[in-house]
Protein backbone atom coordinates (compact mmCIF):
# COMPACT_ATOMS: atom_id res chain seq x y z
CA UNK A 1 0.00 0.00 0.00
CA UNK A 2 1.64 3.46 -1.38
CA UNK A 3 1.88 6.30 1.47
CA UNK A 4 -1.26 8.54 0.85
CA UNK A 5 -0.18 12.48 0.79
CA UNK A 6 -2.09 15.04 -0.25
CA UNK A 7 -0.98 15.36 -3.77
CA UNK A 8 -2.22 11.61 -4.00
CA UNK A 9 -5.68 12.79 -2.49
CA UNK A 10 -5.63 15.97 -3.93
CA UNK A 11 -5.37 13.66 -8.07
CA UNK A 12 -8.24 12.21 -7.17
CA UNK A 13 -10.62 15.09 -7.23
CA UNK A 14 -11.07 15.46 -10.96
CA UNK A 15 -12.49 12.00 -11.40
CA UNK A 16 -14.52 12.23 -8.12
CA UNK A 17 -15.74 15.62 -9.07
CA UNK A 18 -16.70 14.77 -12.70
CA UNK A 19 -18.28 11.81 -11.05
CA UNK A 20 -20.48 13.18 -8.55
CA UNK A 21 -21.53 15.96 -11.20
CA UNK A 22 -22.44 14.60 -14.22
CA UNK A 23 -23.99 11.88 -12.34
CA UNK A 24 -26.19 12.77 -9.90
CA UNK A 25 -26.78 16.59 -11.12
CA UNK A 26 -26.39 16.20 -14.72
CA UNK A 27 -23.66 18.83 -14.74
CA UNK A 28 -20.10 18.58 -17.13
CA UNK A 29 -17.15 19.63 -15.51
CA UNK A 30 -14.52 21.60 -16.72
CA UNK A 31 -11.03 22.18 -15.14
CA UNK A 32 -10.67 25.51 -14.33
CA UNK A 33 -7.28 28.04 -13.85
CA UNK A 34 -9.85 31.11 -12.59
CA UNK A 35 -8.24 33.85 -11.31
CA UNK A 36 -10.26 36.24 -11.83
CA UNK A 37 -12.80 35.01 -10.01
CA UNK A 38 -11.18 34.76 -5.89
CA UNK A 39 -13.48 32.48 -3.27
CA UNK A 40 -14.63 34.87 -0.44
CA UNK A 41 -17.17 34.75 2.18
CA UNK A 42 -19.66 35.39 -0.54
CA UNK A 43 -19.25 31.51 -1.67
CA UNK A 44 -21.04 28.72 -0.11
CA UNK A 45 -18.76 26.64 2.46
CA UNK A 46 -19.12 23.07 3.06
CA UNK A 47 -16.73 20.98 4.91
CA UNK A 48 -16.51 16.84 5.47
CA UNK A 49 -14.37 15.27 7.69
CA UNK A 50 -13.47 11.88 7.48
CA UNK A 51 -11.84 9.64 9.73
CA UNK A 52 -9.62 6.40 8.61
CA UNK A 53 -5.87 5.82 7.49
CA UNK A 54 -6.21 8.62 6.58
CA UNK A 55 -8.33 11.10 8.11
CA UNK A 56 -8.76 14.54 7.01
CA UNK A 57 -11.58 16.69 5.36
CA UNK A 58 -12.19 17.66 2.01
CA UNK A 59 -13.72 21.52 1.57
CA UNK A 60 -15.90 22.51 -1.62
CA UNK A 61 -17.03 25.99 -2.65
CA UNK A 62 -19.65 27.05 -4.53
CA UNK A 63 -20.64 30.52 -5.85
CA UNK A 64 -24.10 31.17 -4.56
CA UNK A 65 -26.19 30.73 -7.83
CA UNK A 66 -24.24 27.79 -8.83
CA UNK A 67 -25.38 25.90 -5.89
CA UNK A 68 -29.23 27.29 -6.47
CA UNK A 69 -29.04 26.05 -9.79
CA UNK A 70 -27.79 22.59 -8.82
CA UNK A 71 -29.87 21.92 -5.93
CA UNK A 72 -32.65 22.75 -8.58
CA UNK A 73 -31.65 19.74 -10.36
CA UNK A 74 -31.17 17.37 -8.06
CA UNK A 75 -34.34 18.22 -6.43
CA UNK A 76 -36.90 18.90 -9.14
CA UNK A 77 -37.58 21.97 -8.48
CA UNK A 78 -37.78 25.31 -10.14
CA UNK A 79 -34.46 27.51 -9.41
CA UNK A 80 -36.72 30.27 -8.27
CA UNK A 81 -38.79 28.57 -6.37
CA UNK A 82 -35.74 26.47 -3.76
CA UNK A 83 -35.41 27.69 -0.16
CA UNK A 84 -32.08 28.09 0.87
CA UNK A 85 -32.38 25.63 3.67
CA UNK A 86 -33.06 23.43 0.34
CA UNK A 87 -29.72 24.74 -1.01
CA UNK A 88 -27.50 24.17 1.67
CA UNK A 89 -28.89 20.94 2.27
CA UNK A 90 -27.95 19.51 -1.54
CA UNK A 91 -24.23 21.63 -0.90
CA UNK A 92 -24.22 19.25 2.38
CA UNK A 93 -24.68 15.94 0.03
CA UNK A 94 -22.60 17.18 -3.00
CA UNK A 95 -19.80 17.40 -0.38
CA UNK A 96 -20.63 14.02 0.97
CA UNK A 97 -20.90 12.00 -2.06
CA UNK A 98 -17.57 13.83 -3.41
CA UNK A 99 -15.75 13.37 -0.22
CA UNK A 100 -16.83 9.73 -0.10
CA UNK A 101 -16.00 9.38 -3.77
CA UNK A 102 -12.56 10.95 -3.32
CA UNK A 103 -11.83 8.09 -0.32
CA UNK A 104 -13.34 5.58 -1.70
CA UNK A 105 -10.14 5.67 -4.01
CA UNK A 106 -7.63 5.48 -1.77
CA UNK A 107 -6.15 2.08 -0.92
CA UNK A 108 -6.23 1.33 2.88
CA UNK A 109 -7.14 -1.62 4.87
CA UNK A 110 -9.41 0.37 6.62
CA UNK A 111 -12.73 1.29 6.50
CA UNK A 112 -13.68 5.25 6.36
CA UNK A 113 -16.14 7.60 8.21
CA UNK A 114 -17.47 10.08 7.18
CA UNK A 115 -18.44 12.79 9.64
CA UNK A 116 -22.04 14.98 8.68
CA UNK A 117 -21.19 17.70 6.30
CA UNK A 118 -21.05 21.42 8.31
CA UNK A 119 -21.14 24.79 6.36
CA UNK A 120 -18.24 26.98 6.94
CA UNK A 121 -17.35 30.37 6.64
CA UNK A 122 -15.58 30.07 3.57
CA UNK A 123 -12.37 32.17 4.44
CA UNK A 124 -12.03 29.75 7.82
CA UNK A 125 -10.17 27.48 5.17
CA UNK A 126 -6.25 27.02 5.88
CA UNK A 127 -4.54 24.05 3.87
CA UNK A 128 -3.34 22.81 0.32
CA UNK A 129 -4.90 25.05 -2.82
CA UNK A 130 -8.35 24.29 -3.74
CA UNK A 131 -8.74 22.87 -7.28
CA UNK A 132 -11.25 24.99 -9.63
CA UNK A 133 -13.61 23.46 -12.18
CA UNK A 134 -15.92 25.06 -14.50
CA UNK A 135 -19.32 23.83 -14.58
CA UNK A 136 -21.93 25.11 -17.36
CA UNK A 137 -23.25 27.26 -14.27
CA UNK A 138 -20.40 28.81 -12.94
CA UNK A 139 -17.82 27.80 -10.75
CA UNK A 140 -16.90 24.85 -7.78
CA UNK A 141 -13.56 24.85 -5.77
CA UNK A 142 -12.56 21.37 -3.85
CA UNK A 143 -9.37 20.56 -1.63
CA UNK A 144 -8.45 17.97 0.82
CA UNK A 145 -6.57 18.34 3.70
CA UNK A 146 -4.81 15.71 5.43
CA UNK A 147 -4.75 15.16 9.68
CA UNK A 148 -3.02 11.70 9.73
CA UNK A 149 -2.05 9.60 7.77
CA UNK B 1 -40.01 10.43 9.55
CA UNK B 2 -43.36 9.93 7.39
CA UNK B 3 -44.77 7.84 4.59
CA UNK B 4 -46.50 8.68 1.99
CA UNK B 5 -47.68 7.63 -1.46
CA UNK B 6 -45.68 8.16 -4.18
CA UNK B 7 -46.22 6.24 -7.00
CA UNK B 8 -48.85 4.66 -8.62
CA UNK B 9 -46.91 3.05 -12.08
CA UNK B 10 -49.25 0.07 -12.13
CA UNK B 11 -52.57 2.03 -12.06
CA UNK B 12 -55.46 0.38 -10.83
CA UNK B 13 -53.33 -2.20 -9.76
CA UNK B 14 -51.24 -0.48 -7.40
CA UNK B 15 -52.93 -2.05 -4.43
CA UNK B 16 -51.58 -5.44 -5.18
CA UNK B 17 -49.31 -7.66 -3.51
CA UNK B 18 -47.04 -7.01 -6.38
CA UNK B 19 -46.73 -3.34 -5.48
CA UNK B 20 -43.71 -2.43 -2.99
CA UNK B 21 -43.58 -0.63 0.04
CA UNK B 22 -39.75 0.65 0.41
CA UNK B 23 -38.40 2.35 3.42
CA UNK B 24 -35.58 4.79 2.86
CA UNK B 25 -33.18 5.38 5.61
CA UNK B 26 -30.56 8.32 5.24
CA UNK B 27 -30.03 11.78 7.52
CA UNK B 28 -29.90 13.97 4.35
CA UNK B 29 -33.30 14.89 3.73
CA UNK B 30 -32.49 15.77 0.22
CA UNK B 31 -30.89 12.05 -0.55
CA UNK B 32 -34.09 10.59 0.31
CA UNK B 33 -36.20 13.10 -1.78
CA UNK B 34 -33.68 12.23 -4.79
CA UNK B 35 -34.26 8.38 -4.03
CA UNK B 36 -37.73 9.27 -3.86
CA UNK B 37 -37.52 10.82 -7.12
CA UNK B 38 -35.91 7.82 -8.97
CA UNK B 39 -38.29 5.28 -7.59
CA UNK B 40 -40.70 7.18 -8.83
CA UNK B 41 -39.43 7.47 -12.42
CA UNK B 42 -37.73 3.87 -12.17
CA UNK B 43 -40.93 2.37 -13.44
CA UNK B 44 -40.89 -0.08 -10.77
CA UNK B 45 -44.51 -0.90 -8.57
CA UNK B 46 -43.88 1.12 -5.92
CA UNK B 47 -46.94 1.58 -3.61
CA UNK B 48 -45.86 3.87 -0.99
CA UNK B 49 -42.52 4.74 0.46
CA UNK B 50 -41.36 5.67 4.23
CA UNK B 51 -38.39 7.86 5.05
CA UNK B 52 -36.09 7.74 8.21
CA UNK B 53 -33.02 10.12 9.32
CA UNK B 54 -31.56 7.03 11.03
CA UNK B 55 -31.03 3.38 11.96
CA UNK B 56 -33.30 4.23 15.56
CA UNK B 57 -36.32 5.34 13.27
CA UNK B 58 -36.15 2.68 10.75
CA UNK B 59 -36.49 0.10 13.06
CA UNK B 60 -39.11 1.96 14.58
CA UNK B 61 -40.89 1.70 11.33
CA UNK B 62 -39.76 -1.52 10.36
CA UNK B 63 -41.71 -2.57 13.43
CA UNK B 64 -45.07 -1.07 12.80
CA UNK B 65 -45.37 -0.70 8.94
CA UNK B 66 -45.58 -3.88 6.44
CA UNK B 67 -41.92 -3.04 4.58
CA UNK B 68 -40.76 -4.52 1.71
CA UNK B 69 -37.15 -3.17 0.79
CA UNK B 70 -34.55 -0.70 3.21
CA UNK B 71 -32.21 1.36 0.86
CA UNK B 72 -30.27 2.66 3.66
CA UNK B 73 -27.16 4.52 3.90
CA UNK B 74 -24.21 3.48 6.12
CA UNK B 75 -23.12 6.98 7.82
CA UNK B 76 -25.58 8.60 10.06
CA UNK B 77 -26.41 10.20 13.50
CA UNK B 78 -27.87 8.04 16.47
CA UNK B 79 -27.67 4.53 14.90
CA UNK B 80 -26.00 3.70 11.30
CA UNK B 81 -26.37 1.53 9.18
CA UNK B 82 -24.36 -1.31 10.17
CA UNK B 83 -25.82 -1.10 13.40
CA UNK B 84 -29.44 -1.64 11.92
CA UNK B 85 -28.41 -4.06 9.62
CA UNK B 86 -27.06 -6.11 12.90
CA UNK B 87 -30.50 -5.65 14.20
CA UNK B 88 -32.61 -6.37 11.82
CA UNK B 89 -30.40 -9.61 11.21
CA UNK B 90 -30.53 -10.68 14.82
CA UNK B 91 -34.52 -10.34 14.53
CA UNK B 92 -36.22 -13.22 13.10
CA UNK B 93 -38.96 -11.41 11.20
CA UNK B 94 -36.42 -8.18 10.30
CA UNK B 95 -33.82 -10.19 8.76
CA UNK B 96 -36.43 -11.25 5.88
CA UNK B 97 -36.50 -7.63 4.62
CA UNK B 98 -34.05 -7.53 2.06
CA UNK B 99 -31.90 -4.12 2.98
CA UNK B 100 -29.70 -2.60 -0.19
CA UNK B 101 -27.03 -0.08 1.09
CA UNK B 102 -27.20 3.21 -1.02
CA UNK B 103 -23.84 4.78 0.12
CA UNK B 104 -20.85 7.21 -0.49
CA UNK B 105 -18.32 4.48 0.40
CA UNK B 106 -17.63 1.85 -1.89
CA UNK B 107 -14.06 1.04 0.08
CA UNK B 108 -13.71 -2.87 -1.03
CA UNK B 109 -13.57 -3.36 2.78
CA UNK B 110 -16.90 -1.49 3.77
CA UNK B 111 -18.73 -3.49 0.98
CA UNK B 112 -17.69 -7.09 2.02
CA UNK B 113 -18.28 -5.94 5.47
CA UNK B 114 -22.47 -4.82 4.60
CA UNK B 115 -22.61 -7.82 2.92
CA UNK B 116 -20.52 -10.16 5.11
CA UNK B 117 -23.55 -8.67 7.63
CA UNK B 118 -26.31 -9.51 5.92
CA UNK B 119 -26.88 -6.77 2.89
CA UNK B 120 -28.37 -7.95 -0.39
CA UNK B 121 -26.91 -5.12 -2.09
CA UNK B 122 -24.72 -2.14 -2.49
CA UNK B 123 -25.66 1.16 -4.75
CA UNK B 124 -22.22 3.30 -4.03
CA UNK B 125 -23.42 7.73 -4.37
CA UNK B 126 -23.29 8.67 -7.03
CA UNK B 127 -25.42 6.80 -9.12
CA UNK B 128 -27.49 6.60 -12.36
CA UNK B 129 -30.60 5.50 -11.50
CA UNK B 130 -30.93 2.94 -14.00
CA UNK B 131 -28.31 1.32 -11.40
CA UNK B 132 -30.34 1.39 -8.64
CA UNK B 133 -33.43 0.36 -10.66
CA UNK B 134 -31.49 -2.83 -11.71
CA UNK B 135 -29.78 -3.05 -7.66
CA UNK B 136 -33.99 -3.66 -6.91
CA UNK B 137 -34.87 -5.70 -9.48
CA UNK B 138 -31.80 -7.99 -8.32
CA UNK B 139 -32.19 -7.97 -5.29
CA UNK B 140 -35.58 -8.61 -5.22
CA UNK B 141 -36.22 -10.55 -8.25
CA UNK B 142 -39.31 -11.08 -9.91
CA UNK B 143 -41.47 -9.92 -6.90
CA UNK B 144 -41.10 -6.16 -8.43
CA UNK B 145 -41.65 -6.40 -11.68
Amino acid sequence: MNEITTESLTSFLPVAVAEVLETMFFAPVEPSCSVDNPINDSWLTVAVDFTGKPSGSTWIWLEKDTARSLAADFLGIDAGEIESELIEQTVCELGNMICGSIVSRVESHSAFTLAPPRMEPAMSYAGPAPVRFQLDRGELAVACRLLSV
Amino acid sequence: MNGDTVSNVAGENAESAAALSVLIVDDSPVMRNFIKRVLRMSGLSIRQTFEAPDGSAALELLNTDAIDLVLCDINMPVMNGEELLRRMEDDDDLRRIPLIVVSTDSSTHRVEMMLAYGARGYVQKPFPPEVLRSEVERVLGEHCL
